[in-house]
């Protein structure tokens, strides 16, 4: 494999952005594309990619969890709850110490319980989705104080979501504990086998997820400041795109850094969706047409892997 | 040899009613390479995963170093100096090599948790080149490369963890002549370091060759110990099946004429490593391809079947006129190809024996779209039995058996299909002496049938014991063509391969 089609794959998901946008900038030149637009979808990309990092660490174990979406729901709740006594501080401690409790509780009984783990997963979201209602009451939703709303605008949105993106390049990449992950992510058996401790690497890695799921929380509460109560599993679909993009980077990850890559793979979600919106097309055609797209360029990442495999 | 460097006492494992390990007592000396021969079920690679820490014994004690010995895990096990290369491969993918020769040891080049990569990829690479791997970089995951290279790493792994005692469980057949060879270095470097190996392998000759002391066992039971330099292999082979082997493994027929029916025609076959093979097989022949593991022998096979990636040239089936390049194509001719990676691409190990032998005979059992369990059960039991396979029930799963019995399965499935062309890639590896006969029988009795065979193998006594031809490989290319004959040896074939 030449150095020059590294780079090729590695440009790969930068040039789709581009044709994406080329494509839409032709097809609505004044109601898509403009600076101030792309620069907002760049915000929200990087907003979701913090809730991304977390969903990131759990697929890398093999774990496909859809309750990190109320894990963010519920630690915003309660954040919002404690700022009401402590200001920012109770909105950032409240939300990661319930962002973690979460985490660790599912954790053990992921671990621990001979169940299905998508079974388990589920079952957080009902109960924790009872809880936003209770939270709430007949008000639906919880408002948090104005002056806050600095936390989820520029520049503090980009610098807390780049601060969790580089953290969990760092963690992924040069340390032990990320080596242990994948490791455990592979096979746990043959892990265990090398000495490592997988309960607890398992666990730890659920305590990322929460703490991720609870950043989100509260940059999302403080960006439109209010916390609607969840019903029906729609928690849930929070988790969608940001599960569809680590998926998308583990396409890509021989050649660009999954973190990195899944930033990306938002970006590219919400540019066709925004752009489809903008050509009129309602949601349900959408998703079919995000969905296409992402079959696309997974198969074209995964085509070119075939001709290096050393025999 | 009076001091002990490890010694097992009275060791006990049962799996259900079967006595895996019957009471089995032994020492192991300080420099010595110990060989552990027996048949496939005998509990060679059981005692030694009780010795590493990956099962737990029923009862029995060890000591290494005049000290008792209880790994809780394979880990406790390597931290007191005891390490297994184990029959599977134990590489992660998603890992890089590097990481997955340092895996657990990271303390070497890491601080507060942090990794200096550049530093661990150096200590790879000097290990690597060390063991005399230049073809695998360090910064590359494990899973671009082959179960070879991979088998490669973790005898790196092996080589800097330098264990007191090293466990070898039947690593050489997935090796090449090349990868032996480092592997020998390895089990030199450990004896001379006063540290000692049990070797475990079902090449004969092999364990003469590298063993100072052999071990042998039956049932779970050690029946004895002899010196290499006692014994020779027809003893070894008569010690491990408890009677004495009367007669050759091989054919002894050497008057036979090759048909003049052509059944498939090989023109200009050309893949990655393949450089342009042309052949024809032979109603009824046995046609072998000898070479280096990397000489493109393997990939012939793959590229006929329809497995290998861009494969140019055709393959034709004479009886239809059709070529075939894909899978169901080959297949669909009646076309057979069993894997020298059986484990990973000859069955589905997940899976029942059953399913493994009834899935390519749907069109046969199903009617519409619906399949009869009991049928296939019935069409299952008949079809193991051809070649004996040895298990509790059909329904059993296939990660179950014995690597032998795993082989005769894979063979099975495609006897069971009426498969008229077999193509088999190292069919005996990592199977013991008593399959082994199986199988040279079994492709006798195809030989009778009017089966036409492919068999390729490294071990070139096998080929010039069972085939009509052998055509021999060297670069991607035939550069050697021998017709069975009483005057063919070794030594010819060589002359060609190298």
């Amino acid at each position: 494999m030449s150095r020059a089609k590294n780079i090729l794959h590695a440009l790969m998901p930068f040039l789709a952005l581009v044709v994406v946008y080329a494509v839409f900038k032709i097809l609505q030149p004044a109601r898509f594309g403009s600076l101030p637009n792309m620069w907002l979808f760049v915000q929200q990309s990087l907003l979701l990619s913090i809730l991304g990092c977390g969903i990131y660490f759990l697929l890398s174990l093999g774990i496909f969890d859809l309750s990190v979406g109320i894990n963010a729901v519920i630690s915003a709740m309660i954040g919002q709850v404690l700022s009401n006594y402590l200001g920012g501080f109770g909105l950032f401690i409240g939300a990661i110490l319930c962002g973690l409790a979460v985490s660790f509780t599912l954790s053990q009984f992921m671990q621990r319980l001979p169940v299905n783990p998508m079974i388990i997963s589920v079952g957080f979201i009902l109960l924790f989705e009872a809880v936003t209602q209770l939270l709430t009451g007949s008000n639906s939703s919880l408002q948090i104080d104005n002056s806050f709303r600095v936390i989820g605008a520029f520049p503090w949105n980009v610098i807390i979501s780049l601060a969790v993106m580089v953290a969990s390049m760092i963690i992924y990449k040069y340390t032990v504990l990320g080596v242990y992950i994948r490791a455990i992510g592979s096979e746990k058996e043959i892990a265990g086998k090398f000495g490592l401790n997988v309960a607890k690497y398992t666990t730890i890695a659920f305590v990322l997820c929460g703490l991720c799921a609870a950043l989100y929380g509260v940059v999302n509460l403080c960006y439109s400041t209010r916390v609607a109560q969840a019903t029906g599993m729609s928690s849930a679909t929070a988790a969608f795109r940001p599960m569809m993009a680590c998926m998308f980077a583990n396409s890509f990850k021989k050649y660009l850094h999954p973190i990195i890559g899944m930033f990306i793979g938002i970006l590219f979600l919400n540019l066709i969706s925004n752009g489809l919106l903008a050509n009129g097309l309602e949601s349900s055609l959408q998703n079919i047409i995000i969905g296409f797209a992402m079959i696309l360029i997974v198969r074209a990442s995964n085509k070119s892997r075939k001709y290096d495999i050393v025999k | 040899m009076s001091e002990v460097l490890f010694r097992i006492n009275e060791l006990y494992k049962y799996f259900g009613a079967t006595h895996a390990v019957d009471g089995a007592s032994m020492d192991v000396y300080p420099g010595e390479v110990l060989g552990f021969i027996g048949e496939n079920g005998s509990g060679k690679s059981t005692i030694l995963s009780i010795i590493s820490g990956m099962l737990k014994p029923d009862s029995g004690t060890f000591e290494l170093d005049a000290k008792p010995y209880t790994p809780a895990s394979q880990a406790e096990g390597i931290k007191s100096g005891v390490s297994l290369i184990a029959q599977e491969i134990n590489t992660l993918e998603g890992l890089s090599v590097a990481e997955n020769i340092f895996l657990g040891l990271e303390e070497n080049f890491s601080k507060h948790g942090f990794i200096n990569l550049k530093k661990m990829h150096q200590m790879a690479l000097d290990v690597l080149v060390a063991s005399g791997i230049t073809d695998i970089a360090p910064e590359d995951d494990v899973r671009h490369y082959s179960i070879e290279q991979r088998k490669m790493i973790e005898l790196v792994r092996s080589f800097f963890i330098k264990p007191r005692l090293l466990m070898i469980d039947e690593t050489s057949t997935a090796l090449s002549h090349v990868g032996r060879d480092e592997l020998y270095k390895l089990i030199n470097a450990t004896k001379e370091a006063g540290n000692s190996v049990i070797f475990i392998s079902h090449d004969l000759q092999e364990v003469l060759r590298v063993c100072d002391r052999i071990t042998i066992l039956r049932d779970g039971k050690i029946v004895t110990s002899k010196m290499a330099d006692e014994v020779d292999e027809d003893q070894l082979k008569t010690l491990m099946v408890g009677r004495e082997l009367v007669g050759s493994f091989y054919r002894t027929d050497y008057d036979a004429k090759i048909s003049d029916d052509v059944v498939l025609q090989v023109r200009d076959l050309k893949c990655k490593g393949l450089g342009g093979v042309s052949f024809d097989l032979h109603k009824g022949e046995i046609l072998g391809i000898a070479g280096l593991s990397d000489s493109g022998m393997h990939e012939i096979g793959r590229a006929i079947f329809g497995i290998e990636y861009d494969v140019a040239g055709d393959v034709k089936v004479v009886e239809s006129g059709k070529s075939v390049k894909t899978i169901q194509e080959s297949i669909g001719e009646k076309i057979g190809y069993i894997s020298k990676n059986r484990d990973t691409e000859s069955l589905f190990q997940a899976a029942s024996i059953s399913d493994n032998i009834a899935v390519h005979c749907m069109d046969v059992l199903s009617k519409s779209i619906f399949v009869s369990p009991s049928k296939m059960k019935k069409f299952a039991e008949e079809n193991a039995k051809t070649l004996e396979v040895k298990m509790r029930e059909v329904g059993q799963n296939v990660s179950e058996l014995s690597g032998g019995n795993k082989q005769k399965v894979a063979v099975t499935k495609w006897i069971a299909r009426g498969t008229e062309i077999f193509v088999m890639d190292s069919p005996t590896r990592g199977i013991d002496v008593g399959v082994k006969a199986v199988i040279y029988a079994l492709l006798v009795q195809l030989n009778k049938q009017g089966k036409s065979m492919i068999v390729i193998s490294e071990e070139l006594l096998e080929l010039i014991g069972c085939c009509d031809r052998i055509l021999v490989m060297r670069d991607g290319r035939i550069s050697g063509e021998f017709f069975r004959n009483e005057n063919l040896r070794e030594e010819d074939i060589v002359q060609k391969v190298v």
